[in-house]
């Protein structure tokens, strides 16, 4: 596979705490979310009988989704599930080459007339995958699979091709864990090109939305548009423009739209909130210190700064409301070398402790699994042990409940991107 | 392992036809992380084709909808309480299996739920095994508490002066 992660640890099961062990260590912790955790790091294959099994009339194919385009999932497998669904709900969004080959993977198998998670031979779980969606196959107007413009969570919509190009790659100036550096290459001369068609868009989310009972929110996110009157002027535009056309659509002022982009300021979010009606607003520290951001995130760092990026998550909490505005942590990308933390603990206190300081703002925080692929700037380096994760997800969801932020719109149903919010239903 | 350790057991032809009934009270019982108790009449409860329980949790945010998710992942019990216009009642006992949330069968139950009111929206369908069912009516627990604990209750019951 072209993409995979480098490095391979083969050793990893004598250094690490396994799941098993983990569920003891921890036995107030979903051991669902802990499961997601550790499928997120290893990666999953699935045994030839169960890639006979896989229907992909039934499910989504990695290879029809366009997320590939996006830069994050590129597969070579002819059969290969875009994600996996557990009994309680949990959706796993990785592909088979998530960290493919740093620790031996999970195998899914099929047994009994259903699929299952295997671990050495030891059946951990029964396992579903995402299903294709009705609109999947349709064609816009324009001729293109309404799947290349509009893409299908279990039970969310997201628009991820929106702008396939990011100007701080653009600068050289990328996040180093991020993985849009060979579309940035791509599009450098003609950024317009990265940009995808509103009309397309809004044809998609129209169709989708007949399939009644299965889409719950609207999520979009882009690579940064540093361009305009002022900073991010032109991705506001960008957003307004898709969901001006995509709010025809619906009725109300408070509609259940997430976008996931730059650091707008006071009067972009108001903005956009009332040309669009957004519920929900996401934008990424990414790290928990500004140290780490101005060596991780550059680019970001340069125009405008982490003290900056917080401000303007405050500022969000006053446009949108508490519970409605969080930031992501990339947990792990922090442990790189040589300016990263040297231990794990002292990584997993600085998430927490800056978790604690935003939610004195009213600010949400989530945090994912790093995924490492051969295309990032990070690639030399891989996700840290279970143990991290279980203590940094439980840790940052508690922060959350103590103080009542609860960003369901990036929960196991709505996203399911992040252990940490998963853990906000209990 | 996170799957529930539970002896599944089959339930009778009358328990089904109770669980299927509209005219039963139907009241489900579950616990939330601390041990609190909570419980609530649940007319959707029912029975599928494997022999589980069924029921629809129409609210994301609540108390049985947070404390089922406990269940599931913790393999705690949750308790069903039936009850017939004749006065037969049943508690019948369980682990939740499953929280349908996607799916052509919770699109089914989605789209019947609110056809009857739109503002209506389905938070969960669950699937509970059931691992125990005890006839609860008063005549017949009496009777079987004096066949099998004839020590507890009143001495004065069998003084006959
Ligand atoms: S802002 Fe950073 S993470 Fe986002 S697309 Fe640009 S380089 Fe990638």
């Amino acid at each position: 596979m072209a993409d995979t992660a480098e490095l391979k640890l083969p050793n990893w099961r004598n250094e690490e705490l396994s799941y098993n062990e983990i569920l003891e260590k921890y036995p107030s912790v979903s051991p669902f979310v802990i499961l997601k955790a550790d499928i997120l790091r290893r990666g999953f294959t699935l045994t030839e009988k169960a890639k006979e099994h896989f229907d992909d009339s039934i499910y989504i194919n990695a290879i029809n989704n366009s997320e590939k385009d996006f830069g994050a999932v590129i597969t070579s497998e002819s059969k290969a599930p875009v994600g996996l669904l557990l009994r309680d709900g949990t959706a796993i969004g990785c592909s088979t080459n998530q960290n493919e080959g740093i620790r031996d993977p999970y195998v899914i198998d099929y047994v009994d007339d259903k699929f299952v998670i295997t671990d050495q031979g030891e059946q951990i779980e029964d396992v579903d995958f995402w299903r294709k969606p009705d609109y999947y196959g349709k064609l816009t107007s324009k001729g293109n699979p309404m799947e290349t413009v509009l893409t299908a969570r279990p039970r969310r919509l997201d628009v991820f091709s929106a702008n396939k190009y990011c100007n701080f790659w653009g600068r050289g100036e990328g996040c180093k864990f991020c993985s849009l550096g060979p579309a940035a290459r791509f599009y450098r001369n003609n950024p317009e090109a990265a940009l995808a068609d509103p009309d397309e868009i809004e044809e998609a989310v129209v169709e989708a939305l007949k399939q009644k009972g299965r889409f719950t929110t609207i999520c979009t996110t882009a690579g940064s548009i540093t361009t305009g009157d002022k900073l991010f002027d032109d991705e506001v535009k960008m957003y307004s423009e898709i969901y001006t056309r995509i709010r025809r659509h619906f009725k109300g002022d408070e509609l259940r739209f997430q976008y996931v982009a730059s650091a707008f300021d006071k009067e972009q979010l108001i903005r956009l909130k009332e040309a669009t009606g957004n519920i929900a607003f996401t934008t990424n520290l990414e790290v928990p210190t500004a140290e780490l951001f101005e060596w991780i995130c550059p680019g970001k760092a340069k125009d405008v700064g982490y003290e900056g990026w917080k401000q303007r998550l405050y500022d969000a909490v006053e446009v949108l409301g508490k519970g409605n505005v969080n930031t992501q942590i990339v947990a792990g990308a922090d442990l790189v070398q040589p300016n990263g933390f040297k231990t794990e603990n002292e990584s997993v206190e600085a998430i927490l402790k800056l978790t604690e300081e935003l939610a004195q703002h009213d600010v949400g925080v989530v945090a994912n699994v790093w995924g490492v692929v051969s295309t990032i700037i990070f690639k030399n380096f891989y996700p840290p042990s279970l143990e991290y994760y279980t203590k940094v997800f439980s840790g940052v969801n508690d922060i959350q409940q103590k103080y009542g932020i609860l960003t369901y719109f990036d929960d196991y149903k709505r996203c399911g991107t992040h252990p940490s919010s998963d853990l906000l239903r209990d | 392992m996170a799957y529930p350790k539970i002896n599944k057991v089959e339930l009778s032809d009358t328990v089904k036809e109770l669980l299927k009934s509209k005219d039963a009270i139907k009241v489900l019982a579950t616990t939330d992380k601390h041990g609190e108790v909570h419980a609530v009449f649940k007319g959707s409860i029912s029975v599928n084709d494997d022999g589980n329980i069924t029921l629809i949790e129409v609210l994301e945010s609540s108390q049985t909808n947070r404390n089922l998710t406990h269940a599931i992942w913790f393999n705690r019990h949750v308790s069903v309480l039936l009850k017939d216009s004749a006065g037969n009642s049943y508690q019948i006992k369980g682990i939740p299996y499953a929280d349908h949330t996607v799916g052509p069968e919770y699109e089914e139950v989605y789209r019947n739920l609110t056809e009857k009111n739109p503002d209506a929206d389905v938070a969960g369908y669950w699937e509970i095994i059931p691992d125990e069912v005890r006839l609860e009516t008063f005549k017949e627990r009496l009777q079987e508490e004096i066949e099998t604990l004839p020590i507890l209750g009143h001495a004065d019951k069998d003084f006959i002066g």
